[in-house]
């Protein structure tokens, strides 16, 4: 049976993690690394109540982040460069997509969080989620679904549209 | 139940208006009384205010005691977590963003009574649950229109400008990686949302970046760039200083219209026809061919091999050896592989075209030759296929032979799961390319094959009874017939979108491999086009996104040119307007046009 560690979130909320849920987190594994606390070894080892600060993540979000790397313990470890290169956004599980359905408040800590933890998995899907949020819509669409004040002058507005319109005029000429 | 109903009526009408200011304090201190007589008309109206009032707080709390908000008597529960919070060593950036939301609506406590604040202070020592709990409370005791009113304040707080807000916490990386997840009509899209997505999707250079993924990904693309020169402006070690963002933008848009023409040319049957004539003494006829960006290479019936310079369509180099036709051949980077009706196969050095291995082991004409990773598989009139390990050029040795074809076995094709042949016995059959175990043989058509490829899961052969058939490999329905050719289909190829065919009466076909797969699609409409120049058999033949090169009885090699070759501007460089300086050799000056095609 894999070892456990204790974390404690930034407003001091302390959860006892099975070391084979938290090694998701490139973070918190250089400091086990760091402690001396290897694979399948026990974290008490090194002093029996060391305790992992994150002082990055609240209690509310480190739970959802642990809720996840639960549920995605015994993924196969992916090549890194497959999903930088990768366009696709259609690729998000259904259960990845239902632990999503979040406010936007809660998707963008937990996008910091998956990122100060370093859980490339988690950011990805992440991402991905917010670009879905955005694609296919208008500039106009766009504002409304994030709640952002267009900050264009009309004089920029214009000169982007005749920008635009030059590449559809082009479009249109013939061969 | 009556406790609360009582708290209820007796709420007077300035109560309500109280409650109001709680949640527009800034709007009430601009004294503008329209506002609250537009008060919850619709969406728009509150959102603006509320973008109104998010200025404000996000400028105030970079100096949360400034003079400005000093001087109250009591401190406000903002400004007392705002103290909290700088206090501690590492605030993190979620929290600070959290406090600057968290100043939207509320913040001015100083308009409620004096015995207010002390409630105010009391709720900030609550736990989180507490609060919750306490916000609930106060939420049961107001009515519909005030929860109406407090559910549209409350909906654009739970939203946030992910790219924006990154950004500006200097994670850069996220709002990018977020953009580079869009296509180019939704990046259009983004860069006009606000100022910061435009700086974003500017600094982080993502026109360039769709533009190299598209490249890596699309053969299409990645001819366009070359045939056009634009490639030599991607995936540079250090990017061009004076290409700014502002080049792949404009860039983007003109690359697709390339694309467009050239699918449109393809469709129309618009091409610019290149002609070879081989002028060969004695038999004339070229069996077999293959072509890549600099050279053709052919084999001809009488007996040479030529290899021609597709600069300017002179044949560059002959190799003779073969003691009859030379019926197919492939080459690679190194070596030259050829069959021929001698019944031999030969190896020839690329390069300086001498002759390395003949191997005599088929008793009648080679027919068919591939090779790939190692692996040779040769078949033959004599009705017999035969496998070889190519340890080097010179080191060939037969591994297996394979029977059971009843016929000359026309052509061969494998991968590292499949051998697939088809033979004059009306037959394909499949063997399994690790064991060179018979695996299945596909039954239909009503004569010889003549030609077949095989890639992925799918096989297109040709026939005497002048159809096409495609075929599932796994399990060996044919899953269309194509009708059309008046001849024998001499030879055919695929790629995603096309098939394209040649037969014994000259034409060529083209036919959309898509809607040929699709069961719904009507056989009529399978036939994009016929083009119709060779004047004998036409032998074999290759293609890619932008051209087909044919060859034929008739002694001619074609060349059918699809591509736009219209003169395309590029777009001008930032650096355009000053003199420009040049970084290195291949450093194009600014108004790069296309190169001509030589051909």
């Amino acid at each position: 049976m894999a070892g456990k560690v204790r974390l404690s979130s930034n407003d001091n909320e302390v959860f006892d993690v099975d070391l084979d849920v938290i090694k998701l987190s490139g973070t918190v594994k250089n400091m086990l690394d760091d402690l001396g606390v290897g694979e399948g070894g026990d974290a008490s080892a090194g002093g029996d109540d060391e305790i992992i600060p994150l002082p990055m993540v609240t209690g509310a979000i480190l739970k959802k982040v642990l809720v996840w790397a639960e549920f995605h313990k015994n993924d196969p470890v992916t090549r890194d460069s497959d999903d930088d290169t990768s366009k696709r956004t259609d690729d998000i599980g259904q259960w990845d997509s239902e632990f999503l359905k979040v406010d936007q408040g809660t998707l963008f800590e937990l996008i910091l969080a998956a990122n100060y933890l370093d859980m490339k998995g988690l950011l990805d899907v992440c991402c991905k989620t917010v670009a879905n949020m955005i694609k296919g819509k208008s500039p106009e669409e766009i504002r409304r679904t994030f709640n952002i004040r267009n900050d264009f002058t009309p004089e920029e507005e214009e000169a982007v549209r005749k920008e635009n319109e030059w590449c559809e005029d082009r479009d249109q000429t013939p061969r | 139940m009556d406790q609360n109903d009582g708290l209820r009526n007796d709420r007077s009408s300035a109560d309500r208006s109280f409650a109001r200011e709680i949640s527009y304090p800034r709007i009430s201190k601009e004294g503008s009384s329209s506002n609250f007589s537009t008060f919850g008309s619709g969406d728009e109206n509150s959102n603006e205010a509320i973008l109104n009032s998010k200025e404000e707080a996000m400028d105030t709390s970079e100096e949360p005691f400034s003079p400005g908000l000093t001087g109250r008597e009591l401190p406000s529960a903002e400004r007392m977590v705002a103290m909290m919070h700088l206090s501690e060593t590492a605030p993190s950036p979620t929290k600070d963003i959290t406090r600057r939301l968290s100043q939207l609506g509320g913040g001015d406590t100083a308009r409620f009574p004096g015995d207010f604040a002390d409630i105010f202070l009391r709720f900030d020592h609550l736990g989180e649950e507490q609060q919750i709990q306490f916000a609930q409370e106060l939420l049961l005791r107001m009515n519909q229109f005030q929860h109406g009113e407090i559910n549209s304040y409350l909906k654009p707080l739970l939203k946030r400008d992910f790219i924006s807000l990154l950004s500006n916490l200097g994670l850069h990386v996220l709002a990018e990686k977020i953009l580079f997840k869009l296509d180019a009509s939704s990046l259009r899209a983004a860069e006009r949302v606000c100022h910061d997505w435009s700086r974003v999707v500017a600094e982080g250079q993502l026109w360039r970046k769709l533009i190299e993924n598209n490249v890596r990904t699309d053969p299409l693309w990645r001819g366009i760039g070359t045939r056009r020169g634009w490639i030599r402006n991607l995936f540079r070690k250090y990017p061009l200083p004076q290409l700014g963002d502002t080049y792949y933008r404009q860039l983007y848009p003109i690359i697709t219209r390339d694309i467009d023409t050239t699918e449109r040319n393809w469709k129309l049957g618009n091409f610019a026809l290149h002609k070879i004539n081989c002028r060969s003494e004695n038999s004339k006829g070229v069996y077999c061919l293959q072509y890549d960006d600099e050279k053709i290479i052919s084999g001809l019936r009488d007996n040479t091999i030529k290899v021609w310079d597709r600069n300017n369509l002179q044949c560059s180099q002959i190799l003779t050896g073969h003691t009859g036709s030379v019926l197919c051949l492939q080459y690679d980077e190194r070596i030259i592989v050829s069959g021929s009706s001698d019944s031999t196969v030969r190896v020839w050095d690329i390069a300086r075209g001498e002759m390395l291995n003949t191997l005599v082991h088929h008793c009648e004409a080679v027919l068919h030759v591939r090779f790939q990773n190692g692996m040779m598989v040769t078949c033959s009139k004599d009705r017999s296929i035969a496998v070889w390990d190519m340890l080097s050029p010179k080191d060939i040795a037969l591994r297996r032979v394979l029977v059971g074809h009843r016929a000359a076995v026309n052509v061969v094709d494998f991968d590292d799961k499949y051998i697939v042949s088809a033979s004059g016995d009306r037959t394909i059959k499949v063997w399994s390319t690790s064991s060179c175990e018979f695996v299945r043989t596909l039954q239909g058509h009503k004569r010889g094959i003549a030609c077949l490829q095989y890639k992925e899961r799918l096989i297109a052969s040709g026939s005497s009874d002048n159809t096409i058939r495609l075929w599932d490999i796994e399990c060996g329905a044919c899953l269309r017939v194509l009708e059309g050719h008046e001849e024998l289909v001499r030879c055919i190829r695929f790629d995603n979108k096309r098939i394209v065919s040649g037969a014994y009466d000259g034409k060529i076909k083209i036919w959309d491999l898509q809607a040929a797969l699709n069961p719904l699609s009507l056989a009529s409409s399978l036939c994009v086009k016929t083009l119709v120049e060779h004047t004998g058999r036409v032998f074999r033949l290759q293609f890619d996104e932008f051209q087909i090169v044919s060859s034929s009885h008739d002694d001619t090699i074609l060349i059918w040119d699809f591509f736009n070759n219209s003169v395309v501007t590029l777009p001008q460089s930032a650096a355009s307007g000053r003199s420009s300086t040049r970084i290195d050799g291949d450093n194009q000056p600014m108004a790069l046009l296309a190169e001509p095609l030589a051909r």
